[in-house]
């Protein structure tokens, strides 16, 4: 081979190699997002109005089931490892929220028209996420039926995933996101309450695995979760790498507000591992959570 | 002896200096025959935007390319062209701010004027072009994230006195056939490189 020849191979080599690299990052941290239908809430509801994006994955293979058996038996706790797992699909909802009166589409029938007359010089919104993993659901609407003492007593909103309430001006918008990590945590939440929730009075999971965060110590609401430990010097430990946590399947939205607003939202989700529903020939994966229940309806 | 060294070093002869006897010679461009044929490569750096419902949301972006031709005759050649561009989502939508890349993939076929070291050209082919993900289906702007893509451009092209290698400007226009009327343009600098 001559010198003009190696410059020649070298030089479709590199080539090759851009095509491909450049072909490969197409595959890399490729985000599907799925579209919510917009949805209003016309201020100080009893039932807080909610939007809701079920994810479709496909069922595993007997390979992959296979893999699955052998991981429970290789970490060694009796319950089994998620199909749908939060280290292979990562979920992240991405919404607006704008202060404003439903079209004659959006409007409820009982909704006061009048209202639209005289907005107020600012409104309040808290969105709330809930949702369901392919083991457990989380409902907040119902918990805090289950939490209200009294019929006239105000109601008390525990969700999966709070976010920070914002004041808004009528037309005024206000874009966020309720990003991965914010997902990794109700997660985790969830399938606490749901898996290994410990119904000990001196240490319940509910409702202090919400409130508190799952990494932080002493790991409230932790106990039964594998990978949670009390050392030598009686401090609470928790190793994250233990569980295997179930990712969530049902993405749930609720709008607290006190004026009419309208919210639209997208749910982008990351697959790392091509688990999501795509070819037809593929069975769905079916999932049947069962629905929280507080200490209260118990 | 000594009187003859002294006579040598006191009325030894001036330094010679060379004397210019014939005009210079012209500076000798190179063959246009040695980098107008054959195989080439190309990369490119530049920007890349939508037009149509696409730029409503989708701002302008940094692509990367290459290309691989091959110059049959002074003034044609075929090429296969490859680009990738990444943007960001725009506007008051609620994925405001997401990253979105696409992927160019084309065979082009190119005419080109030579004008010693300066060459015009322009080129146009047809290929696919892939998004990274179903964002713009998301928006619904688009029904598919591959789709046909097909458009052309020119630009000019500067031959260095070297063998191998030259710079040049490029522009194009793309129309891509899955996202709802919308189109591309595209800008780049490239370094040529001829076997």
């Amino acid at each position: 081979m001559t010198k003009h020849d190696d410059r020649r191979c070298c030089g479709l080599i590199g080539l090759a190699l851009l095509a491909a690299g450049t072909l490969g990052c197409s595959a890399l941290n490729a985000p599907l997002y799925f579209k919510g239908d917009t949805f209003v809430a016309v201020g100080n509801e009893d039932m807080l109005p909610a939007g809701s994006v079920t994810l479709r994955f496909r069922a595993p293979t007997d390979q992959e089931q296979k893999q699955l058996d052998a991981e429970r038996d290789a970490k060694g706790y009796d319950m089994d490892i998620p199909w749908v797992s939060r280290d292979k699909v990562h979920v992240e909802v991405s919404y607006k929220v704008t202060y404003r009166c439903p079209t004659p589409d959006e409007m409820p029938a009982d909704f006061d028209r009048t209202i639209c007359d005289n907005l107020p010089p600012t409104g309040t919104f808290t969105l709330m996420v809930d949702g369901a993993s392919q083991y457990t659901k989380y409902d907040t609407q119902m918990v805090s039926a289950a939490l209200q003492q009294g019929a006239n007593d105000p109601p008390t909103f525990l969700p999966l995933i709070p976010t920070v309430p914002q004041m808004l001006a009528p037309g005024q918008s206000y874009s966020g996101v309720v990003r991965e990590d914010d997902f990794a945590e109700g997660e985790v939440d969830l399938d606490a309450l749901g898996r290994w929730n410990d119904p000990n009075p001196a240490s319940p999971t509910f409702a202090g695995v919400l409130i508190n965060r799952s990494e932080v110590s002493p790991h409230i609401g932790m106990g039964m979760v594998p990978g949670f430990s009390i050392n030598q010097v009686g401090q609470a430990e928790f190793n994250p790498d233990v569980l295997v946590v179930p990712a969530m399947i049902e993405v749930d939205l609720r709008l607290k507000t006190d004026v009419p607003m309208a919210i639209e939202y997208f749910v982008r989700v990351r697959d790392d591992d091509d688990r999501l529903w795509h070819n037809d020939s593929d069975p769905v994966f079916d999932f049947t959570p069962t629905l929280f229940q507080p200490p209260a309806m118990m | 002896m000594a009187a003859a060294l002294a006579t040598s070093f006191f009325c030894g002869a001036a330094p010679a200096r060379a004397q210019v006897t014939s005009e210079p010679s012209a500076v000798v461009f190179p063959d246009p025959a040695k980098f107008a044929t054959g195989l080439y490569t190309e990369g490119e750096f530049g920007g890349l935007w939508f037009n149509g419902p696409a730029g409503n949301d989708i701002g302008a972006g940094f692509a990367v390319g290459a290309r691989v031709g091959y110059d049959f005759v002074r003034f044609f050649a075929l090429q296969a062209h490859l680009v990738g561009s990444t943007h960001q989502t725009q506007g008051d939508s609620a994925v405001a701010g997401q990253l979105l890349q696409m992927y160019q993939a084309t065979v082009e076929a190119k005419a080109t004027l030579r004008l010693v070291q300066l060459s015009f050209f322009a080129e146009g082919g047809l290929g696919f072009a892939r998004m990274s993900s179903n964002l713009l289906y998301a928006l619904g702007i688009a029904r598919y994230r591959t789709g046909l893509t097909a458009g052309g451009g020119g630009g000019v092209d500067y031959h260095f006195l070297s063998r191998h290698f030259s710079v040049g400007l490029r522009g194009g226009y793309y129309v891509l056939t899955e996202v709802h009327n919308s189109r591309d343009g595209m800008v780049t600098t490239y370094l040529r490189y001829t076997f």
